[in-house]
């Protein structure tokens, strides 16, 4: 069968060849006859032979007609490795005409401009260039917010998808926290835990970035209330914020990280202590080998729960070299025919099974 | 006084500190054993810029630490899968002391650098720590989060479903 489909194609190579062939010899003779007329004088003609017909040579000239240098020419190319020039009398209704590369523009002025110096780019200075100062950001997307409240604009909360409220503790109260613990805060008798990923370090002191209705909408920089922020249950101190400074409650301050968990007032979330900024096995992604080395470990009960941890660990799970060895131990199959089907896709290669323990039961 | 040459090798680190490490302990690294001759001789250290200092120390200590044991035999059934039992204690808390960013640092150094046994066994210890272990408490205990749609999460408990737990 492989041998038919090799014939094949030696045959097609051969007719393509021919056609090739043909093509070029068809083209030498449309463009030789068109555009490429040969100088006949200034070479020495060969004799005339009816094998030579098809041969041509293209002899470089300016637009004026003549060689460059035709004595130059003739002495640059030894007669013996010259191909043998067309014959003038071959083509029927070819002429000599005044020669033109068509394609090429008049020589004259690439001369000139080669004499000119070239030409420099010019930068493009026209415009100034505004240099504004680096701006410390606190988080992407944070809307950092002065008390007095002069850089809210608009344009930053628009561009939001997520919004919340800002609050800002006074330096007292934070050095009394352990920063690296959630806080809780008892606002308005709502309990509130913060994650310390949600905390903003600002120029003006901590702040916490809280869940949208937080707080009542309309409440300004003047509102009273009664903040209670613990930390750990050890600490526990009043700010009542009568004076406008501090606490300061910003609304609708918007923070665009997609990764923030949003807190409802029940710190249920938290429970489950799941922070994506401390999750370390990411620096093992890089080239897989080691994730890969990792899981030659597992057997495949353990495989499957990996399986569904998340995308980039069912994608790895898949690897072949896992699966190239296989041992049952222990396990109880449910589904023999689904089994069997997983396996073959998989391409398993060893399968080593010990049946004991499941006849066993 | 007659004083013991050991010959030596520099090697920096990501935070340009230069560490002076025994030709014996070197020759563990098996990325640097064909060059290691080339070392000895140059004054100039070499610089690996994707380990930290502090991994380096902790690679040095475990080097030192296994020079004198000789490793355990290659044969086919030492080296079975799914073995994750001879991790000895000694291994497993220096491992783990540190944390898991250490530990997942000490491993791509040792798989930069190509250090066999230490590969083996803190892959080994990973493993361990995903070992019969529910996809949720995977997740808590390397931070992971689940990326999955409810579809996708149904399609995979279908996929693997002919195997009970």
């Amino acid at each position: 069968m492989n041998y038919q489909v090799v014939e094949l194609v030696v045959v097609s190579l051969a007719k393509l060849r021919d056609f090739l062939e043909r093509k070029a010899s068809d083209i030498n003779q449309n463009q030789s006859s068109l555009k490429y007329p040969v100088l006949k004088e200034g070479l020495q003609k060969p004799p005339l032979t009816a094998s030579t017909t098809t041969q041509m040579m293209y002899i470089p000239v300016t637009t004026s007609g003549s060689l460059i240098s035709s004595s130059l020419f003739r002495t640059s190319l030894p007669m013996g490795s010259i191909p043998a020039p067309m014959v003038y009398n071959s083509i029927p209704g070819a002429a000599v005409r005044p020669m033109v590369y068509p394609s090429l523009k008049p020589v004259a002025p690439i001369v000139q401009d080669f004499s000119k110096p070239a030409p420099t780019p010019q930068l493009s200075i026209s415009s100034p260039v505004s240099l504004q100062p680096p701006r410390l950001i606190a988080a992407p997307g944070t809307k950092s917010h002065t008390p007095s409240g002069l850089d809210m604009n608009g344009v930053k909360q628009s561009e939001t998808n997520k919004q919340g409220q800002l609050l800002t503790l006074p330096p007292a109260v934070i050095k009394r926290l352990n920063l690296t613990q959630p806080v809780s805060l008892k606002i308005n008798n709502t309990q509130v835990t913060v994650p310390p990923s949600s905390f903003l370090h600002t120029a003006q002191g901590l702040k916490l970035f809280l869940p949208k209705n937080t707080f009542p909408v309309n409440t300004g920089e003047t509102a009273k209330l009664s903040v209670t922020v613990t930390n750990d249950k050890t600490l526990s101190l009043d700010t009542d914020c009568g004076s406008g400074q501090l606490p300061t409650i910003v609304p609708n301050s918007s923070r665009t990280l997609a990764e923030t968990p949003i807190e409802s007032p029940k710190p249920r979330q938290f429970k489950s202590g799941i922070n994506p900024a401390s999750c370390f096995i990411q620096s093992l992604y890089g080239g897989f080998d080691c994730m890969l080395l990792i899981f030659n470990y597992l057997n495949v009960r353990d495989l499957f729960r990996v399986a569904s941890v998340c995308r980039t660990w069912r994608k790895l799970v898949m690897h072949p070299c896992l699966w190239r060895e296989v041992t049952f131990r222990n396990m109880k199959i449910a589904d023999w025919e689904k089994a069997a089907k997983y396996l073959s896709r998989r391409a398993v290669e060893i399968l080593v099974s010990h049946f004991s323990f499941i006849y066993n039961r | 006084m007659y004083k013991k040459i050991v010959p030596q090798i520099k090697l920096e680190t990501y935070e340009k500190e230069v560490f002076e490490i025994d030709l014996d302990i070197a020759k563990k690294f098996g990325k640097l054993v064909p060059v290691l001759q080339e070392l000895l001789n140059d004054d100039k250290p070499l610089t690996i810029k994707t380990i930290n200092s502090g991994t380096l120390k902790k690679i040095i200590t475990w080097c030192t630490y296994h020079k004198g044991r000789s490793p355990p035999p290659e044969d086919d059934d030492n080296r079975m899968k799914h073995s994750t039992e001879e991790v000895s204690s000694w291994d497993d808390k220096f491992l783990q002391e540190d944390g898991q960013a250490a530990l997942f640092d000490l491993i791509s150094a040792a798989h930069t650098l190509d250090i066999d046994g230490l590969l083996d066994v803190a892959c080994k210890v990973v493993a361990t720590m995903i070992k019969g272990k529910a996809p949720e408490e995977i997740r808590k205990v390397f931070n992971i989060k689940n990326d999955f749609t409810q579809q996708e999460e149904d399609q995979v408990r279908k996929e693997n479903d002919w195997c009970e737990d």
